[in-house]
């Protein structure tokens, strides 16, 4: 029978989180902010490209995403006043202007003939960003007083590996021709070189590069 | 990407032709077919035509749930958060989760039903309604009327599949039956909320919710009785949230629509 | 070629050429096989359009007699056109099934009012399933669909499609008895009279 009364640590041997974390409270929120910010205008891109796109296997790829983005949304948002930030809308930014330009870029096709154009700022630019900048956030962070943050961008995460596969799949039974190769790779390359100048998705330091603190909270646009 | 994308930018492949409306009410036949007193225009298994009939109204569900798919995506981009905020767009982004899937059950069902992508033609009405600039009268457009509609339509072809003894397409129906409550409810709940201050608003947007429903109901297609194909299933639209006097204003204006087109027939026809 | 009726001469609601109507007929029956001495009438009620479709097929003093919704022969795209790969499928199965009453097979068929759907729709298949093997281009899938709403949704029923399809069913009595094996409680009650509706004022 187990003795119940017998001393046990707190934490199991295989049990190896930790307190340390890169990220302090404002950090943290100031990322989350951040997603949710870029998570908002994905969505709405998304959903606005439905009804621009003649292939109905996009159309119907981009109604599910649509639905995706926007969840991933609410999850990191509700995470915010969890953060201490009681007014989410407060803290949902873009992390400085060039996210702002890349944004609108990304956006900005919209005739019938550029599903290629959409779907490579989506999912060869974007996505993989997402995915580095949620995996260094839940690398980096304390495993212990972050965890709440951890749980949601993994489920985030699960969405955007298979959300990325799909369209990148997609990307590759629509892109035949070299100009459709060179379509691709133009648009890919301006608009990797708009975000390489934000810095990535939550600006400067999105993947642990050496930047001031304060450098990215001096560049939050507000709305 | 510019906001408010009219019906003719709507994207679509070779496969999908438009309906002509000009044409359609050219047809020197309309109106013949009246007098053959047959007996119920219901759609049931045992009917005139009814594989025939049930086949294109499958097409005609799949072409309506794209454009459903469609506008719910327009209500997620077209709106500053001021108009309509995140809230309300999260709803539309779930509708268009719930649309999509619809569309792909529809070709499943179209398959089943051995029609295929474009053997009918498309008609855009569905869209033209979400065309509106206001979001209450967009969301009392799509979401009440028309996704009441699709309340409709769905118990009707459920209905079908159980008499037809189809067990897919019984299944299917009630699945998408049980969407179709939830997005009603969705625009009855914004509706609410964004005119709760402005009553002038919420009128002009239930009027252009009974203007939408009575083009639904045009020739008699929805209505209570034997001369239409389409029922009105009122023990769904209550659980989507209307209540008796709406579900009656809604049987009256079929009535009154069967009624206008006995009248114009009765003077070209 | 055949001795054809085509009622009416000239087709006034819709759009159809009936001289068109009348070559995409020899076509058929040609591809099919059909003797030269056939007497044929073809009756097409404009009025009626798609989907509002049926037809009858009958033989009266040695004639074939077929009843169509003009439906039948009309595009789905374009109102009041002419379909003419429709319009080969269905010319070919009334024919097919017109010859098969003619023949002493058939002998014991009731009149088409009197079929049931599935005793009806079982025997279209095997026309359906001759008029591809003669190269006339079908739906298969939609007659299928039909097929089931009338003989049920089972493996049983769908073997007896396939059998039909192939060519399994040559006599009246083989249809007559296969679609009772499938559907013994519903094809006690013939549907005919309703199914009769389109055509009832006509008459």
């Amino acid at each position: 029978m187990v003795d119940g009364r017998k001393p046990r640590p707190a934490f199991a041997p295989w049990d190896r989180r930790a307190l340390p974390g890169l990220f302090d409270v404002e950090e943290s929120a100031r990322r989350v902010g951040a997603y949710a910010w870029l998570e908002m205008r994905l969505f709405e891109a998304l959903g606005g490209w439905i009804a621009t796109v003649p292939e109905l296997d996009v159309k119907l790829v981009l109604g599910r995403h649509c639905y995706h983005h926007a969840w991933h949304a609410e999850q990191l948002q509700q995470r915010l006043p969890e953060l201490r930030e009681m007014n989410p809308a407060r803290l949902t930014l873009p992390a400085n202007e060039g996210i702002v330009a890349f944004a609108e870029a990304l956006i900005e096709p919209e005739a019938a003939e550029q599903t290629i154009e959409k779907l490579v700022g989506v999912f060869r630019v974007l996505l993989p960003r997402t995915i580095a900048a949620y995996t260094y956030h839940l690398n980096g962070t304390s495993t212990i007083t972050d965890a709440p943050t951890i749980r949601t961008l993994n489920f985030l995460l699960q969405d955007e590996f298979e959300d990325w596969r799909e369209g990148e799949m997609l990307l590759q039974s629509l892109i035949k021709t070299p100009e459709q190769i060179e379509r691709a790779s133009n648009r890919a390359k301006s608009l990797e070189a708009l975000i390489v100048v934000a810095g990535g998705i939550a600006g400067a330091g999105t993947l642990g590069e050496e930047v001031n603190e304060s450098e990215n909270k001096s560049e939050a646009v507000p709305e | 990407m510019k906001r408010f994308l009219p019906v003719e930018e709507l994207a679509r492949d070779e496969r999908f032709i438009r309906s002509d409306l000009a044409e359609g009410f050219a047809d020197p036949r309309n109106g013949r077919v009246r007098d053959r007193t047959i007996s119920t225009a219901r759609l049931q298994p045992d009917r005139a035509a009814a594989p025939d009939r049930a086949r294109s109204l499958m097409h005609g569900i799949f072409v309506g749930e794209i454009q459903a798919l469609e506008a719910a995506g327009r209500t997620t981009f077209d709106f500053d958060d001021a108009d309509a905020p995140f809230a309300l767009k999260l709803d539309m982004a779930r509708q268009c989760w719930d649309e999509s899937r619809h569309v792909e059950i529809s070709v499943k069902l179209g398959e089943h039903m051995g029609t295929e992508i474009g053997e009918y033609t498309e008609a855009t009405f569905l869209y033209e309604a979400a065309c509106v600039t206001d979001p209450a009268m967009r969301l009392a457009g799509v979401n009440r009327a028309l996704e009441g509609l699709a309340i409709d339509v769905f118990n009707t072809m459920k209905d079908f599949g159980e008499a037809s003894g189809d067990p897919v397409l019984q299944f299917c129906e009630d699945w998408m039956l049980a969407d179709e409550v939830t997005h009603v409810k969705m625009g009855s709940d914004w509706l609410r909320r964004l005119t709760e201050r402005d009553p002038e608003r919420r009128e002009r947007a239930l009027e252009f919710q009974r203007a939408v429903d009575k083009l639904f109901s045009l020739g008699g297609f929805r209505g209570e009785t034997d001369e239409s194909p389409i029922q009105i299933a009122r023990r769904f639209r209550e659980l989507a949230g209307f209540d008796t006097k709406e579900i009656d204003e809604i049987a009256g204006l079929a009535a009154e629509s069967i009624a206008e087109t006995r009248a114009l027939l009765g003077k070209t026809g | 070629m055949a001795n054809l009726l085509l009622i009416p001469e000239e087709f006034t609601l819709v759009l159809f050429e009936a001289s068109r109507m009348r070559e995409l007929l020899d076509e058929v029956l040609v591809a099919i096989g059909a003797p030269s001495d056939l007497n044929i009438t073809i009756e097409v009620d404009e009025e009626l359009a798609q989907p509002m479709i049926a037809s009858y097929v009958d033989v009266d003093d040695a004639r074939i007699s077929l009843w169509y919704s003009g439906g039948n022969f009309e595009d789905t795209l374009k109102a009041r056109v002419l379909d003419e790969e429709r319009t080969r499928r269905e010319l070919g199965v009334g024919i097919l099934r017109g010859m098969d009453r003619l023949s002493r097979e058939f002998a014991g068929a009731p009149r088409d009012n009197k079929l049931s759907d599935g005793q009806r729709v079982l025997w279209e298949v095997t026309a359906e399933g001759r008029c591809v093997r003669a190269g006339i281009p079908t739906r298969e899938a939609r007659l299928r669909y039909v097929y089931r709403l009338a003989c049920g949704f089972s493996d049983t029923a769908d073997a007896a499609y396939e059998k039909a399809w192939s060519g399994g069913f040559s006599t009246w009595e083989s249809i007559a008895d296969a679609v009772a094996s499938i559907t013994p409680t519903a094809e006690t009650t013939s549907r005919a009279v309703r199914r009769d509706d389109l055509r009832q004022i006509r008459e």
